[in-house]
């Protein structure tokens, strides 16, 4: 009996040990497997950023037009930047075929087939900082005034002169009448009021309802699906730069898409701070006004599974 | 049989294990499909700056009353526009007219004309006599219902519960307090430079029910209301000496504030009412005290050989802000309300003056002089982000808005005419002049009224 046994014994522990050990070589050593295995014990974190074959980000290239003086790639193809990623091809090669271990299918996770979009890497333009003032909010002025040619009063119209080294952002949307004086107000571009809304809006249009919907693309969003949308509510969206704490406010929204691209519902992601604190509701509200302002909201139809809810973060850091 | 316990075991253990990788699998199954269906993530970080466009048609009301119904939503409407914040639509564009409003509103009709508020109201007269105002704000896109209220008074107040409303609105559009139902009080100045008249006058914010309190026979300056709005303190000459007195608003009595052996000026109340802190001038030296209203006690605040004035309590009362030139040019400091833990805020160039710290905390807003110009600007507690709101020949003396949004300030022209009021948002916009019937200077703005 104890002879039986010990011979199960030994023929268990060898079973097990040469298990074990082409196990190790599968993944360690056996040189035709090694050839382009990744190192996997430290993935790494790649963007992932989609793009429609035929990209045509409408809002920043008709910003950009503006701005040509200014820096960054004059090519209004910002997709080519990150696209690097690529090679997602290198993934494939991880399986495990080798052997049907056991102890093998326990760490999963790494396959990262796509490794989920970190972030849009917002490969935008450069941010229109004091470029474009549009309209200050300064609404008429009634104005009985007795002697008109204020100094001070006429300026306002002017952009902030180029200096950000602001720790604040705001700095720039608010005046600064010694900022005005100090700087001759010669050199800064006019303030091209009909360009950013008009042309944005048309770009908006033409690029996503036709063209996209042809592309035989994967069914997930585009960077510049993601732009056409942001374009789209951001000429809706109306804040108050001088609210109380807004430099450090972030608004989010979720959003519940119709398949026509209405908005079923808008949900504030913060129930309890927009129940109790006044400031942080009044600015939910203009993000959820400029959501409802954009109905319906442009997107390509057959993506509707991907699109149906959105998550919209709002943080104020510049105007339109 | 022992060995069929073991192979019971390892079957076990196969089994486990087996058991193991079908959840991993079922793990990796159940969180891959969830990253994969990740919602679409946008982030919006630009928007416009512009006034809020609002639709404020009559308030509806039969016959008699109704008269009301044009004077309420104007008033209001004035309110909001003045602000910078609301744009008001002019009522010739509404598509929807009142008695239809009065049962729902038509959304599309007000998104049509680009509406994004609408506030619909009605006058009501009571059995008593007595008129009951009632509102709704409407959000336009939303299409619900944001604020309703009423209010019932007598005839006569149509206007201040016409402000109230105004700022309910304010409040729930902005999320801050409004700040239409306030007075200010100011000095108006007659007369020719040389030998000018100056009398105490308030009024309302919009320059409504203007009233002078003081006859005139004596100088005032520097008037400042108190946290209740009932008590206004400020200087005044006895016997050829400016003293700080202290005038009640309903029942016109006035007092003379400390038995100080030398002169006092620049008064202003703590947030709480109970004290009064001012400077007191002697062998020229100026320094600061407050004073306990309640015990009439008063405590040296600083001792310092250099000029220490206009001080100014921070909305908790801890903290003053006050200038001095103990630097060597005239500079702004925050120190403890006992007087303890001095320390400089301003650093920039030119002199700085009559500090009054934002009732919402955020700002201290000040007179500077620099470059024989002068500028009403502001910074924050720490003397970080200093910007220049509006500048001049000459403008001084900034009072604060109760929700500290808004200054007002004086400016006169080189030219010697008289100064005038003006307003300003705290984003340097929207600056505006007050019409007075004088000439007007030193301007204090009430809280809310009670």
């Amino acid at each position: 009996m104890s002879d039986h046994d010990s011979g199960l014994r030994r023929s268990l522990i060898l079973s097990v040990s040469v298990h074990v050990l082409v196990g190790a070589l599968s993944y360690l050593g056996l040189p035709f497997l090694s050839r382009d295995m990744p190192v996997e014990d430290a993935p790494i974190v790649i963007d992932l950023v989609e793009i429609a074959e035929r990209t045509a980000a409408p809002p920043p290239s008709a910003k950009q037009k503006e701005q040509v003086a200014q820096k960054v790639e004059p090519k209004p193809e910002p997709p080519k930047v990150e696209p690097k990623p690529e090679p997602p091809k290198p993934e494939p090669p991880k399986p495990e075929p080798p052997k049907p271990e056991p102890p093998k299918p326990v760490e999963p996770p790494k396959p990262q087939p796509q490794p989920p979009k970190p972030e849009p890497p917002k490969p935008e333009p450069p941010k229109s900082e004091q470029v474009d003032p549009t309209l200050p909010p300064e609404p008429k002025k009634p104005d009985p005034k007795p002697e008109p040619p204020k100094p001070p009063k006429p300026e306002p119209e002017k952009t902030p002169p180029k200096k950000p080294v602001e720790e604040d952002p705001f700095k720039d949307l608010m005046k600064n009448v010694e900022k005005y004086r100090q700087q001759p107000k010669a050199s800064t571009p006019p303030p091209s009021q009909a360009a950013p809304s008009a042309p944005t809006q048309g770009a908006t249009n033409s690029a996503n309802s036709p063209r996209i919907l042809n592309a035989p693309v994967a069914d997930r969003a585009t960077m510049s699906e993601k732009d056409a949308i942001r374009a789209q509510i951001e000429q809706n969206w109306v804040f108050d730069v001088g609210a109380k704490g807004i430099e450090s406010m972030v608004i989010v929204l979720r959003v519940y898409m119709n398949p026509d691209g209405t908005v079923s519902k808008v949900d504030v992601a913060d129930t309890v701070r927009y129940n109790t604190d006044s400031g942080y509701r009044a600015m939910a509200d203009t993000a959820k006004r400029a959501v409802l302002k954009s109905q319906p909201l442009k997107y390509p139809n057959q993506k509707y599974e991907e699109f149906k809810v959105l998550e919209l973060s709002f943080a104020p850091r510049d105007r339109l | 049989m022992m060995k069929s316990v073991r192979q019971m075991s390892l079957r076990r253990m196969g089994a486990a294990l087996f058991g193991l990788a079908v959840a991993g699998v079922a793990l990796a199954a159940a969180v891959a499909p969830h990253t994969a269906r990740a919602e679409v993530k946008i982030d919006i970080t630009r928007g416009k700056v512009e006034p809020m466009p609002i639709a404020i048609p009559d308030f509806a009301g039969p016959g008699d009353a109704g008269r009301f119904g044009g004077d309420v939503a104007t008033v209001i409407s004035a309110d909001l526009e003045r602000s910078g914040l609301f744009a008001p639509i002019n009522k010739a564009a509404f598509i929807q007219d009142l008695p239809s409003l009065d049962t729902q509103p038509r959304f599309t009709d007000w998104r049509t004309i680009n509406a994004q508020l609408l506030v619909q109201g009605v006058v009501e007269p009571q059995p008593d006599g007595r008129l009951r105002l009632a509102f709704r704000l409407w959000d336009i896109y939303g299409g619900e219902q944001m604020k309703g209220q009423a209010y019932v008074t007598q005839p006569e107040n149509w206007r201040r519960v016409s402000h109230i409303i105004a700022d309910e609105i304010y409040k729930r559009v902005t999320g801050e307090d409004g700040y239409f139902d306030t007075r200010v009080v100011y000095v108006s100045e007659t007369g020719p430079a040389t030998k000018r008249v100056k009398r105490l006058a308030i009024m309302d914010q919009d320059g409504a029910n203007h009233h002078y309190l003081s006859d005139g026979s004596n100088i005032v300056l520097t008037p400042r209301f108190s946290p209740t709005a009932q008590e206004i303190t400020y200087m005044s000459y006895y016997n050829g000496s400016p003293r700080v007195y202290l005038l009640n608003i309903d029942t016109g009595r006035q007092e003379l504030l400390g038995d100080f052996p030398g002169m006092t000026f620049a008064p202003r109340f703590s947030p709480d009412g109970n004290k009064v802190v001012m400077s007191m001038a002697k062998d020229g030296n100026s320094e600061l005290y407050d004073m306990d209203l309640r015990t009439r006690r008063t405590s040296r605040l600083t001792n310092h050989p250099a000029i220490d004035t206009s001080p100014s309590y921070s909305p908790d009362g801890q903290q003053i802000v006050f200038n001095s030139d103990r630097g060597g040019a005239q500079q702004l400091y925050v120190m403890d309300s006992q007087g303890n833990n001095v320390r400089r805020i301003s650093f920039g160039d030119g002199r700085y003056a009559t500090p009054v710290w934002s009732p919402r905390g955020d700002l201290i807003a000040f007179t500077k002089m620099k470059g024989g110009e002068f500028y009403i600007g502001v910074m924050r507690p720490d003397g970080t982000g200093e910007r220049m709101l509006s500048n001049g020949f000459l403008m001084e003396g900034p009072t604060w808005a109760p929700n500290g949004r808004v200054l007002m300030y004086y400016r006169q022209e080189a030219n010697g005419a008289a100064p005038q009021l003006f307003s300003i948002d705290l984003t340097g916009f929207n600056e505006r002049r007050l019409v007075t019937p004088q000439g007007s200077s030193d301007p204090a703005w009430s809280p809310l009224l009670p």
